[in-house]
């Protein structure tokens, strides 16, 4: 089914046919949440409430015009909402950048920054990848990482940031139009 | 971009932020940097998200808008409940000119206790956890007996008592080995989230928590409140016993409310005729009475496999069958094979017998891939293959030897599913193959 039939079904209340759309578009949606928040849990929270409010609007969407769109811009809101809701939580100091980062609302990227991302990945070796995943996804604090590879802590920070210079010039490329 | 903005960036991750780097930072995002440095700012979130499952969004969105729909019916039922009172109400002579004002109260009363209640049946509607198991696990949930299948969602007070040890797995990662017949009640409050330990062990490894929504477990005697750790809870008669064994925890002695914080390698117990004190590990702490029938001293064996499907295996290449228990795998055009488990395991004690035909080897793996060895074919004979995972040791020997360990995709051991692996050409057959997860403790060195 094309994302035209499923916009369809779903204005019907047909839940797959929603889920369908989720599965075309959520991806995207993650990638553009993390632009704002870091926390793995924090943009899937958000994601999974954009797509609530979708859910909950599709009556009123106008189907002449592009999903994708107006998917993200409820997303966007979302975005906003859950770092504004957050300011009164957080540390002074992690408050100011936050109020910077609302400020200047991320803009559209021109392309699926996590789809980039992943092809960049694949240009790392499997220990470098397994070695981005535990800390930024699993967590796994600097110092447990570095007694595990029998390092200092503060080479594994230097191992950390030469692989996010790697991958940012990565993704830098691709946005010029250079293979990733 | 210069260190010191990374510096920042990394401290903003962090939570460590200084005055300093947080004005260095705004002055970036909103100077002529400012796009290079979101690029920069985002990609830790980025890296978060690539090694996500694509699917964790499916899910959770799928339950929700079922939940959305059941409130939603709730809500047309009320409302036309409502509406033919009010027609009824219309028909009736006028008795007072206060009862519309009355009813109207009421009305206005009975909306807002509903769309309250709603709030809360929404939220019950989500689910806390996944189960992760062999077999399907029946669970009391509103009074009634439910069978649970592996990989579906448990709901705040379900009462699960498993017959085999499962695990429980939160969004975050979080999960809890359950043995066999411990017994936990899920809960959740707007303060925190957790289960209810009634009886029985269970080890836990808790993923990093919010600090205004810790992840608690409570029995009879005690409170732990975690913050990210991985420990042991042990709730006997009368009697609570928690081992750490990374990070720290809050125990608190529910009788007079002491609290002690334990550290990695520390233990404490709470019962009525024992001192509420920290112990070092090195220092054995008391076990639960051998008198309390529903702890096992040693677990139990569990068949790997259940008597006729393979529900709890994906199989992700070739062919595979299971009869009686004895499951079979190869691909009739000359492919790979592999049969990967849904249930992670941090400690396994397996045995299991192998034959292996038309190849050389097949592969046992560990942690998804984490580790694997290859198992040598001996020509049509069963091999008996034995693995052993406690902690970061893992020994694999096949009749008696020891094989070598071969890093899948990484070095570092994890907990993990796992799976059987067959090169093209091959078949493999898996028969007797039963498990149990070890109580013990792991073992402090590799």
């Amino acid at each position: 089914m094309d994302e035209r039939a499923l916009i369809t079904a779903a204005i019907t209340g047909d839940q797959d046919a929603f889920a369908g759309l989720v599965r075309l578009h959520q991806a995207r949606l993650r990638g553009l949440v993390a632009l704002s928040l870091s926390e793995r849990d924090d943009v899937l929270e958000v994601v999974q409430e954009s797509f609530v409010d979708a859910w909950r609007a599709l009556d009123r969407f106008d189907q002449t015009r592009e999903f994708g769109p107006w998917l993200r811009t409820l997303c966007r809101n979302r975005t906003l909402k859950f770092l504004r809701d957050r300011l009164p939580r957080r540390r002074r100091e992690l408050a100011l950048v936050d109020e910077a980062l609302i400020a200047e609302p991320v803009s559209e990227p021109v392309d699926d920054r996590l789809a980039v991302l992943r092809v960049c990945l694949e240009r790392l070796d499997a220990a470098q990848r397994r070695l981005l995943e535990q800390r930024f996804a699993d967590g796994v604090a600097v110092q447990e990482l570095a007694t595990t590879l029998g390092k200092s802590p503060n080479a594994v920070s230097m191992i950390l940031l030469r692989l996010k210079d790697v991958l940012h010039r990565c993704m830098a490329g691709a946005v010029s139009g250079e293979r990733p | 971009m210069s260190d010191l903005l990374s510096v920042a960036i990394a401290a903003y991750h962090d939570g460590t932020l200084d005055a300093e780097g947080a004005a260095l930072l705004t002055t970036a995002l909103r100077g002529p940097e400012a796009a290079a440095v979101r690029s920069r700012l985002a990609l830790d979130g980025l890296l978060a998200q690539a090694f996500t499952a694509d699917d964790a969004v499916v899910r959770s969105v799928r339950e929700r808008i079922e939940g959305e729909r059941s409130a939603s019916a709730v809500v047309r039922a009320v409302r036309g409940s409502l509406a033919v009172n009010t027609r009824r109400q219309q028909r009736r002579p006028r008795r007072a000119a206060w009862l519309p004002r009355l009813m109207t109260a009421a009305l206005v009363l009975l909306m807002v206790g509903v769309v309250g209640w709603l709030f809360v049946v929404a939220d019950s509607e989500r689910p806390l956890c996944r189960l992760m198991a062999m077999d399907p696990v029946v669970v009391v949930r509103h009074a009634k007996s439910v069978t649970v299948t592996p990989g579906a969602g448990l709901y705040a007070g379900d009462r699960v008592r498993p017959t085999t040890a499962v695990t429980l797995v939160w969004q975050d990662g979080s999960r809890l080995l359950l043995q066999p017949d411990a017994l936990v009640v899920l809960r959740t409050t707007r303060n925190d989230h957790g289960v209810h330990l009634e009886l029985g062990g269970l080890s836990a490894e808790i993923a990093k928590q919010r600090p205004d929504r810790a992840f608690v477990i409570t029995t009879e005697e005690a409170r732990v409140d975690v913050v990210g750790t991985r420990f042991h809870v042990i709730a006997g008669a009368q009697r609570t016993q928690v081992d750490l064994h990374q990070g720290s925890v809050r125990l608190t002695r529910v009788s007079d409310g002491r609290a002690l914080t334990l550290r990695a390698d520390e233990s404490a117990v709470v019962a009525a005729n024992e001192d509420f004190v920290v112990r070092s590990r090195a220092t054995p702490t008391p076990v639960v009475p051998p008198s309390t029938p529903t702890i096992p001293q040693e677990p139990a064996w569990t068949p790997l496999f259940s008597a006729s499907d393979l529900a709890a295996w994906e199989q992700q290449h070739g062919s595979w069958s299971n009869t009686h228990g004895t499951v079979r795998g190869s691909d009739s055009h000359h492919g790979k094979a592999r049969l990967l488990g849904r249930h992670p395991f941090a400690d396994l004690e397996l045995n299991c017998r192998l034959r292996i035909t038309g190849v050389e080897f097949a592969e046992v793996q560990v942690g998804n891939y984490n580790w694997f060895v290859e198992v040598p074919a001996h020509g049509t004979e069963w091999i008996q293959v034995a693995v052993r995972q406690r902690g970061e040791q893992l020994t694999i020997t096949a009749d008696g030897v020891t094989l070598k360990l071969k890093p899948g995709d990484g070095a570092a051991m994890r907990a993990g599913p796992l799976a059987f692996y067959v090169m093209p050409g091959g078949t493999l057959e898996i028969s007797e193959a039963k498990f149990r997860v070890p109580l013990s403790e792991p073992p402090t060195t590799r």
